[in-house]
């Protein structure tokens, strides 16, 4: 076919343009690719869940609140097909190995020889009769090794080296933090050396039948197992299926979103591109067209050859960019599993490629087509008389005898006049790449650096100095004594209970002070006064369909109270609700705070709190388990009074004892003598330590994507401008050959070229940056929503951040345009004139 | 005689495309003179126009030396030769290669103000020009597709002339331009060369040969014949024909 033939000659004679046009259009196609991938997150989560019958909700009991009624009262229950309950250990502090730095977390650490029908476990190669752990597999991803070392170290400094023997598929919580808890499976003996240091607790799994039977069972179970109990605290942690899947897939989310968007832009950069290059190579190669037409080509069959040119181009280069997409889908992959902790397969699809092959090549066709009309109405004399009409007046648009500056400058200038499109396509292509670029560093700001996001998140009050009580401790004096400390600013009294509320399991949260709150934030209303009040986090009052102003029951171990909501806090994922202290009294008269958080001035570090305590109350419970007190080995009975003190504390955490005391007698003298009053202060810690620990995460993963799309925007920049400068110079090699042939230099005429760019590029990269910056954090929380996480607050990004992507994006395009007219160089002032 | 202010030797160009070469100049010597009227003629594809590119330094040649006013020029970078050509040379092409974006006026003082700050000055400098070339105040600010072909050619003449070249190059001026505008043209270039300028053409129009006061001939790129005239006058015009196609004819013209 002659149109085809002709298509396959421009593609010949143009194909630097050609190519560069390819890699534009292959990198939207295999980012197009790659949000299949992402879609294969949940589907991956799902089949991994069903092949390890991952559970539907889970209950973790405190230590020593577990009883084997509570399996079978779930037995008993109609929808429920599966109850396990096994003991673990849960540890909170620091994980590394030699090779990387320390993260902080919360783990669930499982025995690999107990049997269990829920949730099992998929070792990868097991090793028999050896020692040490097994990681989830996105572990593997972070770069941990099979034969490193694997080192825990808890909140007291204490470290546990264990040889990492492999990895394993779980079903759930298994990302390297995904906001809760991460498990690592342990060797029997592991196990039983961190459980004699740390105990154990039961975890309880069920799973149902009808998922939305769920919250109905649980808050069953709440009352039931309170009641039985008599405590509200039997319960430590508890959730159901959809809320950990939903942790595991907001990032897949996120990501989804950023690489529609991505995907979106490069194809408009793409089709802008193909407009710009039929155009130009319309006006450059008018004579020939025009000799075609002499000939008897009709408008049609010349058409026709650019749209064709554009199909062969497109077909081929979006079948590159689906192989592309196969090529890079082990990286993305891994950076799927190190957010999601969902080991994902990838999968080939055939026909999604396909249809993703042809939409993309039928949209350039017509886009090619409808840029190719203006062949069609001009005639044969017009178009060999170079385009003009015969009433062409033009415009001068800067007149040399009354312009100011230098020659260069002035010429900079007339030609950013003249070429009006150019400049238009300029304009919005940087625009558009601005964006992307700003875009990205937002992200990287707003959710890896900034810690507004994951303070929402967690719904919890980070604070460096949280000190956990015992219940007979007099908290009225300790709060005293911490408060003394002229480097506490101020502290907070806190308590953790558990309640339901309208059949809900929720975590409440009781505060003596809601005004000293620093972290958890109120998406709208105010934090309870009065005590018939009370706020709920977003996700509360979205499970309860409820509003600010609306009445909620609660219920305590059979006490029930109606609270009116009076706020509701920012965060997505918790179930918190906030009491003031008299309030929660109404449904359980004996509360007692059971935290004292201290908020530290700058400067002032965690380690010197808890060195002040020590100073004031001694050891801590937890530092006496630790087995790390030093005593004087000259005096026998420091050793023993060690030894039974902290025999004495692992009874009553173990046994859930009141209170304790002892007197040892020598010939009726009293030699040594304690108590568990001895030691008012279970532990201290530092949650703001934790805050640091997932905000590597999400450094890492959103510093790695703004990476990627710093370096792909700086592709389509210089693949942009490639064509765009390439294009402007064949269409000035006569222009460029008379001015040289005056006396212009090389350089001049390089910089003038360049120049000449410049205004629409500095105007489209500040343009871009600025939508970004108006657009970027409400589009990802309106992504967000769609998956049912309502009001993510994010702090506005800087202006540095602004104007960082588009000075980047200034410099860079001014560079590369430079260099790229170096063809000029190249060319004598003989082959320009004669071409 | 005048003295010489460009001279080739031992001139040679050569292009090569595909593996393939061409020799388009072989040692070829040649002096320009000053105040002379040179014209350059020979057959198709002897290496006129070659030779004037490089004369006038937009070419490169492939060997050989030239020399202006006792400064070779042939191994002068890019950028040099610019400077060279912006201060010393002007050209006056066949195709005319005004720039089409801009008016007649800026035209001239696109090259004006390459050399010179002066702005007044050379604007006062084209303006005269104009006026000298026949060209009305009205016509100034047009565009060259406004404009007929003596017109253009006319101010191509004055952009090469603003700079006052020490030699102005004109490569078949008169060639896509009818016989009326071309004798305005060929009239211009006769009364600035009376006037002292150095003029160096490639022609194979007589009418055009006859204002010279030096014709060269050229065949597959070597110099064949020399004919000197005296200056041109409007008298006494077929004689100076006469003598014209005698030589042509004896180079096999």
């Amino acid at each position: 076919m002659i149109s085809f033939r002709l298509a396959l000659t421009n593609i010949k004679r143009k194909h630097s343009g050609a190519f560069s046009f390819a890699i534009i259009v292959m990198i939207a196609v295999c980012f197009f690719n790659m949000i299949i991938s992402t879609g294969e997150v949940n589907k991956s989560f799902e089949s991994q869940s069903k092949k390890l019958n991952g559970t539907d909700y889970y209950i973790l009991f405190a230590p020593n609140m577990y009883y084997d009624d509570f399996a079978t009262f779930l037995e008993s229950k109609e929808h429920v097909t599966g109850v396990n309950a096994e003991d673990v250990i849960t540890f909170s502090g620091e994980y590394y190995t030699p090779d990387t730095n320390p993260s902080t977390t919360s783990m669930f650490i499982q025995n690999i020889n107990t049997e269990r029908s829920i949730s099992k476990i998929d070792i990868i190669n097991p090793q028999e009769n050896k020692s040490g752990i097994y990681l989830p597999i996105a572990f593997q991803a972070l770069g941990y090794k099979i034969g490193s070392s694997f080192i825990l170290k808890d909140s007291t400094e204490q470290e546990y080296t264990y040889e990492i023997l492999g990895f394993c598929n779980v079903s759930e919580f298994g990302a390297v933090s995904n906001l809760s808890q991460v498990r690592i499976v342990a060797t029997t003996d592991v196990f039983h050396e961190l459980s004699s240091n740390y105990g154990t607790k039961t975890l309880l799994n069920f799973t149902v039948d009808d998922y939305k039977a769920i919250h109905y069972i649980e808050s069953q179970f709440t009352d039931y197992s309170s009641a039985y109990t008599s405590n509200t605290q039997c319960i430590e942690q508890a959730s159901g299926r959809a809320d950990f899947t939903t942790a595991f897939t907001l990032f897949a989310s996120i990501i989804s979103s950023i690489i529609i968007a991505f995907s979106v832009v490069i194809f408009i950069v793409a089709l802008i591109m193909a407009i710009y290059r039929i155009k130009s190579g319309i006006d450059e190669n008018l004579t020939a067209i025009g000799t075609l037409k002499v000939l008897g080509y009709t408008s049609k069959q010349i058409a026709s050859s650019y749209v064709f040119e554009y199909i062969i181009i497109s077909f081929i280069s979006s079948i590159l960019g689906t192989i592309l997409s196969y090529a890079s889908a082990p990286l993305y992959h891994k950076i799927l599993i190190l957010i999601t902790g969902v080991l994902i397969k990838g999968t080939v699809h055939i026909g999604i490629d396909i249809i993703i092959t042809l939409i993309i090549t039928l949209l350039i066709a017509i886009t090619a087509y409808l840029s190719t009309l203006k062949v069609k109405k001009m005639h044969v004399a017009v178009i060999l008389r170079g385009g003009l009409l015969s009433h062409n007046i033009k415009k001068n648009t800067v007149e040399l005898e009354h312009a100011k500056g230098s020659i260069n400058q002035i010429l900079c200038l007339k030609h950013l006049l003249m070429y009006k499109r150019q400049n238009i396509s300029t304009c919005i292509i940087l625009t558009i790449i601005s964006f992307t670029l700003c875009f990205g560093l937002i992200l990287f700001e707003g959710f890896g650096i900034k810690d507004t996001f994951i303070k929402n998140v967690l719904d919890s009050e980070l604070t460096e100095g949280n000190v956990t009580l015992d219940t007979h401790a007099d908290i009225e004096q300790i709060s005293n004594i911490i408060s003394s400390n002229k480097n506490v600013h101020k502290i907070i009294r806190i308590g953790f209970e558990g309640v339901t509320v309208n059949n809900t399991s929720c975590n409440a949260r009781i505060l003596d002070n809601f005004e000293n709150l620093e972290t958890i934030s109120l998406a709208e209303g105010s934090f309870p006064i009065n005590d018939n009040e009370i706020a709920v986090s977003i996700h509360v009052a979205s499970l309860l369909h409820k509003d600010i102003g609306d009445v909620i029951t609660v219920n305590s171990i059979g006490v029930k109270a109606d609270y009116i909501i009076t706020g509701i806090t920012s965060s997505t994922m918790s179930y918190n609700t906030y009491f003031s202290e008299d309030g929660y009294k109404r449904i359980y008269a004996a509360y007692a705070p059971s935290t004292i958080c201290a908020y530290l001035d700058k400067g002032y570090t965690y380690e010197q709190f808890a060195d002040f305590i020590f100073s004031k109350f001694g050891y801590t419970q937890s530092e006496l388990l630790s087995g790390k007190i030093s005593y004087d080995t000259d005096d026998k009975y420091s050793a023993m009074k060690h030894l039974i003190d902290s025999k004495m504390i692992k009874l009553k955490q173990n046994f859930n004892i009141d209170s304790m005391e002892y007197a040892l007698n020598i010939d009726g003298n009293t030699v040594l003598s304690s108590g568990t009053s001895t030691y008012p202060i279970k532990e201290v810690y530092s949650t703001a330590s934790l805050l640091a620990g997932y905000l590597n995460i999400f450094k890492l993963a959103f510093g790695l994507l703004a990476i990627f799309i710093l370096i792909i925007t700086l592709i389509i920049i210089t693949v942009v401008l490639s064509i765009m400068v390439k294009q402007t110079v064949n269409t000035k090699k006569l222009e460029f050959g008379i001015l040289k042939s005056l006396g212009f230099t090389t350089k001049d005429l390089r910089k003038q070229l360049t120049f000449s760019l410049l205004p629409s590029v500095i105007a489209g990269a500040f343009l871009g940056s600025v939508i970004a910056y108006q657009t970027t954090l409400p589009f990802i929380s309106k992504m967000i929503s769609l998956i049912g996480w309502s009001g993510i607050r994010y702090e506005l990004p800087s202006v540095i951040t602004l104007i960082s992507a588009a000075m980047t994006v200034t410099v860079f395009t001014y560079i590369v345009s430079y260099l790229l007219t170096s063809k000029i160089k190249r060319i004598s002032t003989y082959e320009l004139i004669e071409n | 005689m005048n003295k010489s202010i460009l001279q080739a030797k031992q001139l040679c160009k050569t292009f090569s495309s595909d593996g393939q070469q061409q020799h388009i100049l072989t040692n070829l010597d040649i002096d320009i003179y000053e105040g002379d009227f040179t014209i350059i003629m020979g057959s198709s594809g002897s290496g006129k126009t070659t030779l004037l590119y490089a004369l006038s330094g937009m070419d490169k040649p492939t060997l050989g030396k030239i020399i202006f006013r006792g400064t070779q020029i042939q191994d002068l970078n890019s950028d040099e030769l610019a400077g060279f050509r912006k201060k010393h040379c002007g050209f006056v092409f066949q195709s005319i290669y005004l720039l089409e974006n801009m008016s007649i006026m800026d035209n001239v003082l696109t090259a004006g103000y390459l050399v010179s700050n002066n702005k007044p000055e050379i604007i006062k400098r084209a303006k005269e020009l104009f006026l000298q070339v026949g060209l009305r105040e009205e016509i100034w600010r047009k565009f060259p597709s406004q404009l007929s072909g003596g017109e253009k050619q006319r101010a191509a003449l004055i952009r090469s002339l603003i700079n006052k070249p020490a030699i102005l190059f004109a490569d078949e001026p008169t060639g896509a331009l009818n016989s009326s505008s071309g004798k305005d043209v060929l009239d211009i270039l006769t009364k600035i060369n009376q006037n002292g300028q150095s003029i160096v053409m490639v022609t194979h129009d007589i009418k055009a040969a006859i204002r010279a006061n030096r014709i060269i001939y050229i065949m597959d790129g070597k110099i064949c014949g020399e004919l000197h005239l005296d200056k041109y006058m409007e008298t006494n015009l077929d004689d100076r024909i006469k003598k014209i196609r005698d030589f042509l004819r004896e180079n096999n013209w």
